[in-house]
Parts: structure tokens; sequence; C-alpha cells
């Protein structure tokens, strides 16, 4: 459960800069701040949500904690301990215990392994189990995601399935590992509405049934409130508002955030 | 008079497993400076609807049955040749992914004149220019960005800069599909009230297509829920949002994330995607129905009429 006292992820005036190579004609490079100075806590065992438009700055926060990239200033603390710079062994190890759900189901599973071979890559990878526990680990990290019967998704491929399916299998791989920490980016814009429900709610009984702790990255509101504790709101690389998700909807005390209210389609009609 | 007739529409595609029949006995009409709004989920055949009203069906489908009467005549009978002289310049499309719909390697305003300049031997290159100006002017696009190759626009300017393309030879009907679906919620707002205002300002009619069924709310007249490749529900856009009779509508209804109603656990049981290839005998949605009887499954049903405006197909609404 959710536990306050206890913080899993902190992020300390994470600051992140891309630039543009130089190009060949012309000389100058292009700056784009992604994150400026952001600094908020994870408790274990919540579902945070990340809310803010494209380009925001939401995925490089996403990938900055799974350690896909590396930020320029400011720290990343992991149970206390700064992993802002591990390397080699601590790095490997670190990356048992965090996963992620990446956006788009079509690109993230490899169209040559079967659902077995995704799912069970992770074991494998980090030398978990032998070929008969790692059968029964994908058996129920197939069965959380409420793919059942397990055995008849084994030897499927990515292009048999529905993009929902697809998801599920991301999920179920994400999660064969039994990780700490699972960082969900935008799991649902590549899919329907009545799927979308679908995915969240599986997640939502993996936090209850794990005890996971989430980061959910989105841009819809909706669907933060629907499924997380807490909320921050992110815009143009700065964390504007963060607090409960009722609150937030509720109060919003930053007109960012109610500019992304009143742009939530109601029936208007 | 109805500027857009569907009769019975039926398609289907040639597979390697067999032939799936993606829509199946469609029927709807469209007037002039209204707006329909086809929602359902992936493989509900939308698009390929849409696809059929452009004439850009893929080689391996064949329309089975039925007609789609524009302007009186039927679409479906014209040449190629003839065809060529609708699409576009009468019957326009926003494609669903603006993200690779624009040619990278020329200017947008080149390519939005050269589509003007294809259906209009008469016109000028100077001339296509100033159109294509104006046109950016209507949907929002600042003129000093129309020198600009694809890649320095963002996903929202592209979106427009395909909006303002399907607008360039003043077509009479658009069909939108899917067109803010890869777009943030901010952009989403923006991009509809843009499809909006040209509508209220042209009185061009429009085909919306889309899963999302808020949006279709916000902008359309006239609403088809479709599952399983048959119109399921039909009616305007107050009598489907305040008494949806469909189950399949209500639970579509009932699964929409709001931020002003009370957070509830939705039940999302979802049922194998339908086989289109051997379609159930009864009803499609059979399987998912939360109220289906015996009957349901043995036997297709028929629209029931509520009102009449609004009809749906089920046994359950009589």
């Amino acid at each position: 459960m959710k536990d306050p006292n206890k913080v899993i992820i902190q992020l300390e005036h994470i600051s992140k800069t891309f630039r543009t190579s130089a190009s060949l004609f012309k000389g100058d490079q292009k700056e784009v701040i992604a994150l400026n100075d952001v600094s908020f806590k994870i408790f274990k065992g919540e579902i945070f949500g990340l809310v803010g438009e494209s380009g925001s700055g939401k995925t490089t926060t996403g990938r900055l904690i799974v350690k896909l990239e590396e930020p320029d200033d400011g720290k990343l603390l992991l149970d206390g301990n700064d992993i802002t710079k591990i390397k080699g062994k601590a790095l490997k190890n670190f990356r048992r215990k965090i996963q992620m759900i990446f956006q788009d189901p079509y690109q993230s599973l490899n169209p040559y392994l079967s659902v077995y071979d995704s799912v069970s890559e992770p074991l494998v990878v980090h030398n978990v189990g032998n070929s008969e526990t790692r059968k029964d680990m994908v058996r129920q990290s197939l069965n959380s995601v409420g793919l059942a019967p397990p055995d008849d998704f084994f030897y499927r491929y990515p292009h048999q399935m529905s993009g929902g399916q697809r998801q599920r299998i991301a999920i179920a791989r994400a999660m064969v590992l039994k990780p700490e920490f699972v960082v969900a980016d935008e799991p649902t814009s590549m899919l329907d509405a009545s799927i979308a429900i679908h995915i969240f709610n599986i997640l939502s009984e993996i936090q209850k049934k794990l005890n996971v702790t989430f980061l959910f990255i989105t841009h819809s509101l909706a669907a933060a409130r629907y499924l997380c504790d807490r909320i921050a709101v992110i815009y143009k690389g700065e964390l504007v508002e963060i607090g409960s998700a009722e609150n937030i909807i509720q109060n919003p005390s930053h007109p960012y955030t109610r500019a992304l209210i009143d742009a939530h389609p109601r029936f208007r009609y | 008079m109805a500027l857009l007739t569907v009769k019975n529409l039926s398609v289907g595609y040639h597979t390697r497993k067999g032939f799936l029949k993606s829509v199946q006995g469609v029927s709807f009409a469209l007037d002039q400076g209204k707006s329909l709004g086809l929602v359902g989920e992936s493989g509900c055949g939308k698009t390929t609807i849409g696809m059929a009203l452009m004439g850009l069906l893929p080689d391996n489908a064949s329309v089975t049955d039925g007609m789609i009467l524009f302007e009186d005549q039927d679409l479906l009978k014209m040449s190629k040749k003839e065809i060529r002289q609708v699409r576009w310049k009468k019957v326009a499309m926003i494609f669903q992914a603006a993200m690779n719909a624009l040619n990278p390697v020329h200017r947008v305003s080149e390519q939005i004149s050269e589509a003007i300049l294809a259906h209009d031997a008469d016109i000028s290159e100077k001339a296509a220019m100033k159109q294509v100006e104006s046109l950016f002017d209507l949907v929002g696009i600042p003129l000093d960005r129309m020198r600009d190759y694809p890649h320095h626009y963002s996903g929202g300017m592209k979106q427009r800069a395909i909006i303002a393309m399907a607008l360039a030879c003043h077509p009479s009907l658009i069909i939108a599909d899917e067109p803010t679906t890869a777009l943030d919620v901010i952009v989403q707002d923006q991009i509809l009230s843009a499809i909006k205002d040209f509508q209220n300002r042209l009185k061009i009619s429009v085909i919306f297509i889309s899963h999302d069924i808020a949006v279709v709310a916000d902008i359309c007249d006239n609403i088809g829920i479709m599952f399983a490749g048959q119109l399921v529900e039909y009616g305007r856009i107050e009598e489907v949002f305040d008494a949806p009779m469909h189950p399949y509508t209500k639970s579509l209804l009932a699964s929409y994330l709001t931020l002003d109603k009370d957070v509830i656990q939705l039940n999302s049981y979802l049922g194998e995607t339908p086989d289109l290839i051997n379609p159930a005998k009864g009803c499609r949605f059979c399987e998912r129905c939360s109220v289906a009887e015996t009957t349901c499954s043995l036997m297709a049903p028929e629209w029931v009429e509520i009102s009449p405006t609004h009809k749906a197909l089920c046994y359950q609404c009589k």
C-alpha cells in the first residue's frame, strides 16, 4: 500500500538540455531545454501521474528515471541512494528493479520474437531461474495482464495480435522480473478508449497485488485522475503543480493546469 | 435533399485467411453543411467507409453491395477518370497520420499549391499561391511559416496544413479520419475549433471518424456508432447521448473518462475481437453484451426505430 513515509524515487534539481548537432551548412547549434530544475518525490506503492503536453519534458523525465538519459545537472535517488552516476554492475542491478512500458506497442516489441521469447528475455538477460521456472514466471506474468490461458499465447507473434494485446504483452514483459518501480510512458495513447480503460484496470490491479510503484506519464488529466494517487503537471520543462489528483482537478492553482482542464473534451453538444 | 446517401454499403477484403467482411449493410445520409460522426473501435470498418467514399480502397478490397450517391451520382459506378473529377474537388479527406501525410522534401506551401494547380488548369502559379495564403490564414498557420518544410512544423501545425490541403479545391464534403488522435488535448482542442470554424464559414459537410466519442459529441450533428462492420446505432447527437439504446453505445459512454463525474471503477471486460471472416449468425455484440438473451446469438437483430431520427440495431431496445 501507499506509504507516505518511504520515498522510493527522488529527483533533486534535475536539468537536461538537448543540443542539435551543428549542421554542415549552418554552423549554429540549437539548444532545447527539456527539463529545468525539476524536483519531486515518489512514495513507495503509489501511482504517480506526470501530466503535460507533447514537448513538455514528461517523457524525458521518465527516461531519466530509468537511466536511458543522463541529467546535465541534479541528482537522482533510489531508496535514498544517489544513482545519478552508477555504472557497470550497479547499473545492471538497478535495471532489474526498474522497468519501463513504452508508448507504442507496435514498435516496442521485437516482431521476430514470439510472446514467450519476448516476455522471458528479461529473465535470460538477468540470469533469473532456469528454463523450467522461467516458464512458470512467464505464465504468471501473462496471467496478471489477463492473457489466459497463457500457454495459448506463447508462440504467437506481435503481428498476430491486436494493439491492446500487444500492450499487455509489453506490460507482462516489464512485470516478469517483479520490479519495484515501473515507468509507464503513455501506455494507451495508441489504443481505443475502451481498451485504454482495460489497460488502466490491469495496471491498478498489478499495483495492488505486487505493491509496485508506478510513474504514469500521460497527456490526459482524466486518465491520470482515474489511475493516480498524486499528479504533477509539467509545462515547458518545469513542474508547475503537484498534489493529490482530486485536489489538482477541483482547485487548479496554475493557469496551465486550468488550460488543460478546459481543453479536455466534455460532451458540449 | 441529401448531399450524400450511402445505401446498404458492404465492403470486404480478400485476405489469405478468406474474405474479410469489413463493412456490412451500412446506410446513412448527410445533408449539405451538416456533420456526421462515425465512432467505433479499431477494425470496426469506419476507415474503410471513408476510403470507399474517396474511391481509394486498396486493390484487395471489393464492394459487394450497395451504393454511394453523391449529388445523385453513384460514386461506385464511376470510371477512374470520372472519380478523379470528384476526389479532392468535391470530396476531400484529412488523413489520420498527419505526421506522414506531407512530403518531407517539399515546402508545405508548394505541396498545397501543387494540389490546386493539379485540379484547376486555368489558374496561374501566382494565383494558386495567393489561395494557399488565404488557406493558411483560415486554418491558423502564420504566413511567415509558409516557406517552411514539414519537419519545421509541430504535430498540430502539420495537422493544420493537412486541413488546408483538404480545403484547397473547395470540396463540399470532407472526411476527417481521426484527425486528432496523435495530438495532445490542448492541440486537439485547437484543431477541433479550426474544423468547426471552417465548417461554419464555408458550409462544408464533414464526416468525422473517431474512436473518441467525446470529440464527436463536440463537433457533429449526427452520430453513427459502429461495431464489427455494422452501424449499430444512429441518431442526432443529443438523442444518442441523452438516451443511448444499444448496449455497445452505453458501454462506450460509460467508459469515457471525465473530469467532472465521480471516479468509479469501470468495467472493462473485452471479448475476443469479432471474427469478420465468418461473422456470428446472431448479434455481433452478443459476446460482450450484458443484457443478451439466447435469441440474440441465434438471429440477426433488426433496426428498432426509437424516433424518426434515432434507431438502434438491437433486440433489447424494443
